[in-house]
């Protein structure tokens, strides 16, 4: 639709590589990309594909141990810059390019402001920076945009610092301290990644509005197929620093023709096809129940305030909100990691709450935690093996052999064999990590395992991968699985029942999860609707 | 303002739990001060022993050296707060007096061997750190760890041979003024320069690489502007550290003001100590411990005011947000 309007920005034979002490890391090879006038083209890929790398080299932003081997970037009025050239940008400083032409908003938008600046001192420097006003027109050119973000009270927030700021509004005042120079393409990598799915939706109607509003053009950087089918024009799909596909956003997603293209929705369709659960449970015992648990670390801001839930033997209990709810705390709590304020945390009958020394150590042993950020939650010096028996040794469990053993049986259960049990983490994907986690969990034979947010970080491919490695473990071993998460197609993929969280409250009791679309709390049809309106419709 | 007011609080009590270690210390140390005052029986041969014991009785009744330790703590104290801090047994003079001729010396010293340090420090630290890895960056790293492991009366000494004995650009004399101040401010200064100027790299390279200075420079804002934003937010940590080489400065003043001959207390409190003269020992450690934790706190407050995070961190803005439509 948009081929007869002119190009606006050319990027031709764009080659990347990362210098490491031993060789050269290639990243692109040699990548041709073409933005139109007003289009919203989204780059798909996986994480490790590339397309970062690719919003740095056209913007020049490049880490010093990058090296781009060839690669040119035209941009309309007769912009040219030679991108292999290391002096910057030769004849065009690239101070005049950023900002003006090309725009640019990050991942997380709270770390993208400088933490001791206002807001408006952001906007301010870069007005100022650009001559684009005076002094005195800085507020009014500020106040103006925030409005049009959809900012009530945008003189609050000018006075405000990024930590006083949730990651969804800063997002937005990223939008808006981008836009204030009218740029001609922004190029958003991964805008909405990590934020939740109210955010989410919030951030990109808002990006599509100002497109349609300014006419500007948006190169879209994305893992997330719903965000790219939610809003773009023309698709891109990124494959190991190639392109492999491209094409409008209807034909991509029902005709795919690449192999690479058609894997990636072959994934997201499994992670995201309703429950096909049957309970297999025979007896439906009470495990674990949390009686009107109470936690907050400043006493005018209570995280979790009178929860209460019940994990049944073998049942897979989702918990689903956004982020900010207490869903985090309520896990950390359970798996003895906070103290509650209140409230009784049952299992089996027994209260283990307050629990210290011993008696805390075999809890452990019943209760295990899968965390988000796999290779975080890994100690980086240790080998898979050695991480693994950590569990055991610190609950002294059997002998060295005995211990060596086990691990080896779990790991080759998360599909880590033979040489790569004796690697670091840093040498593994983290889609192994996560596998290394889970192993570390289950080693001890857990009741009870909590996944936070498990999957959230990965990619859908390996998304895809490790929810059904969990779910075959599951009924191998047959624990009960506390999962949480943001996600509501995960979740309702993948657990018997959900319950919804908000502001620290169950604001609906956990409930079949075929039944959670038949619900009539407000907060979950939120939830549910923007989870919709990504998956199916067009905002 | 509850939080000042804490903060007082806690630094009346760190005042007065150093006063009673401060006292305990030196009373307990062995040696009698009226023997020292008057000198050793031996060496006082004209005297009878009679008049000898008779003027040490007079000497402790005088100072109060006879009576139990908790009377001479509260009297001690009581003197401490109207800022009586003794007579020198030494002199005969009051100590605060002393005291007060040769404060400003040692705190003119303090403030220059600062200056040497932060102007020095920062100015290698943002250098090395903009220059990680080239030639540049391992020079200044051999200069730091040789100059940290150099103690700092060689460095002092070897810089009096150079510019006092074969240059003769430094006079040697033994009063405080400004054409005296240079030198041994430089030598102090340089002494603390090394880890402060590695502070400085480390934190500046840590903030280099934040999201924000990126997207600083996303916006096409100058380079030097942006890297004046990262060296400040780099800066914010070492204030504690400068408080720390500050206090370490006034009080550790001592081998530098010895040797170069500067008028300063340090030198004064090393006399002092020499001949067991107790008043002005403690007097000499009640400014020092005062003035740390005068410095502390300043510093305590003084974050309030230059990180924002500090003092707003309870309050969260929500307005200014429009409801989820």
């Amino acid at each position: 639709m948009h081929a007869a309007s002119e190009a606006i920005l050319i990027v031709e034979q764009l080659q990347v590589s990362y210098r490491s002490k031993e060789q050269a890391r290639p990243i692109l090879h040699g990548l041709n990309l073409t933005l139109h006038q007003g289009e919203t083209v989204c780059l798909l890929g996986e994480s490790g594909s590339g397309k970062s790398t690719l919003a740095k080299a056209i913007t020049g932003l490049l880490p010093p141990s990058a090296q781009v081997g060839s690669g040119s970037l035209a941009l309309a009025g007769g912009i040219a810059v030679d991108l292999a050239d290391d002096n910057g940008s030769g004849s065009i400083p690239w101070q005049r390019i950023r900002g003006t032409e090309l725009a640019l908003l990050f991942q997380d938008a709270r770390q993208a402001l400088n933490p001791v600046m206002t807001i408006g001192q952001h906007f301010k420097e870069t007005l100022l920076d650009h001559r684009k006003a005076k002094p005195d027109e800085v507020e009014s050119i500020s106040c103006r945009l925030l409005r049009k973000l959809g900012f009530t009270d945008p003189l609050v927030l000018l006075s405000s610092y990024p930590f006083q700021l949730s990651g969804g509004m800063c997002q937005r005042i990223c939008l808006a301290i981008a836009l204030c120079l009218e740029p001609k393409v922004l190029i958003a990598d991964e805008p909405t990644s990590a934020l939740d799915t109210v955010s989410q939706r919030e951030v990109l109607s808002l990006i599509r509005a100002m497109q349609l509003d300014l006419g500007l053009t948006v190169l879209l950087i994305t893992h997330d197929l719903a965000v790219a089918r939610a809003v773009s024009d023309r698709v891109i799909v990124l494959d190991q620093g190639r392109l492999v596909e491209q094409g409008s956003v209807q034909r991509v997603f029902s005709q795919p023709k690449a192999l690479f293209t058609r894997q990636l929705l072959a994934y997201r369709s499994q992670v995201s096809a309703p429950a096909k659960l049957r309970s297999t449970r025979k007896s439906s015992a009470c495990l674990l129940e949390v009686r009107r648990l109470h936690k907050s670390y400043d006493a005018n801001q209570p995280i979790v305030r009178d929860a209460s839930l019940t994990l049944d033997e073998q049942e897979i209990v989702g918990v689903l909100g956004q982020s900010g709810c207490g869903k985090s705390t309520l896990a950390r709590c359970i798996a003895g990691l906070e103290t509650p304020n209140a409230g009784s945390i049952l299992l089996r009958g027994t209260d283990i709450s307050g629990l210290q020394g011993k008696a805390r150590r075999e809890i452990c042993r019943r209760i295990q935690m899968v965390f988000q950020d796999a290779r975080a939650s890994l100690h980086p010096g240790r080998t898979a093996q050695q991480l693994v028996q950590e569990p055991l040794q610190y609950l002294r469990i059997g002998n060295k052999q005995e211990r060596i053993a086990l691990a080896s049986h779990y790991l080759q259960e998360v599909g880590i064999e033979g040489e790569a049990q004796y690697r670091k983490p840093p040498q593994l994907s983290t889609g192994q990590c996560q596998r290394i986690a889970i192993a570390r969990a289950l080693v001890l034979k857990p009741e009870v395992l909590i996944c936070d947010e498990a999957v959230s970080a990965l990619d859908v491919r390996i998304q895809a991968q490790i929810l059904k490695l969990l779910k075959r473990l599951h009924k191998q071993y047959r624990f009960s699985i506390l999962m949480i998460s943001h996600d509501v197609s995960v979740l309702r993929s993948f657990c018997h029942h959900i319950a919804v969280m908000s502001d620290g409250r169950f604001q609906e009791g956990k409930q079949a999860s075929v039944r959670l679309h038949e619900s009539s709390q407000p907060h979950t049809q939120l939830l549910l609707r923007c989870a919709g309106d990504l998956e199916e419709v067009r905002i | 303002m509850a939080v000042l007011l804490r903060k007082l609080m806690e630094a009346l009590l760190t005042l007065i739990c150093a006063t009673v270690i401060l006292f305990m210390l030196i009373r307990l140390a062995p040696g009698d001060p009226a023997v020292l005052l008057l000198g050793q029986p031996s060496e006082v041969a004209a005297m009878h022993t009679e008049v000898y014991e008779q003027k040490a009785a007079e000497l402790r009744e005088q100072w109060g050296l006879d009576q139990p330790m908790a009377i001479q703590y509260v009297s001690w104290l009581g003197r401490l707060v109207q800022l009586d801090l003794g007579t020198s047994l030494h002199t005969g003079r009051a100590v605060s007096a002393e005291l007060a001729e040769r404060l400003p010396a040692t705190l003119q010293l303090t403030a220059a061997a600062l200056a040497v340090q932060l102007l020095l420090g920062f100015w290698l630290g943002i250098v090395s750190a903009l220059k990680a890895g080239t030639f540049s960056d391992q020079l200044i790293r051999l200069a730091c760890v040789t100059l940290a492991s150099t103690p700092a009366f060689v460095t002092g000494l070897c810089a009096l041979l150079l510019f006092a004995v074969t240059l003769g650009a430094y006079e040697i004399s033994s009063e405080a003024s400004w054409s005296r101040l240079w030198l041994p401010a430089l030598t102090m200064g340089l002494a603390s320069m090394p880890q402060f100027a590695r502070m400085v790299r480390a934190n500046m390279l840590a903030e280099l690489g934040q999201t924000y200075v990126l997207a600083a420079l996303s916006r096409g804002l100058a380079r030097r502007r942006v890297i004046g934003q990262a060296s400040r937010n780099a800066l914010l940590p070492l204030v504690t550290v400068t408080a720390l080489s500050a206090a370490t400065f006034a009080s550790g003043a001592v081998v530098i003001e010895s040797l170069f001959a500067w008028p300063g207390i340090g030198k004064y409190a090393l006399d002092s100590i020499l001949r067991k003269d107790y008043p002005v020992i403690q007097g000499y450690a009640f400014v020092m411990v005062t003035l740390v934790i005068l410095i502390h706190l300043c510093v305590d407050v003084l974050y309030a005011y230059i990180d924002p995070r500090l003092q707003r961190k309870r309050r969260q803005v929500t307005r200014g947000v429009n409801e989820h439509a």
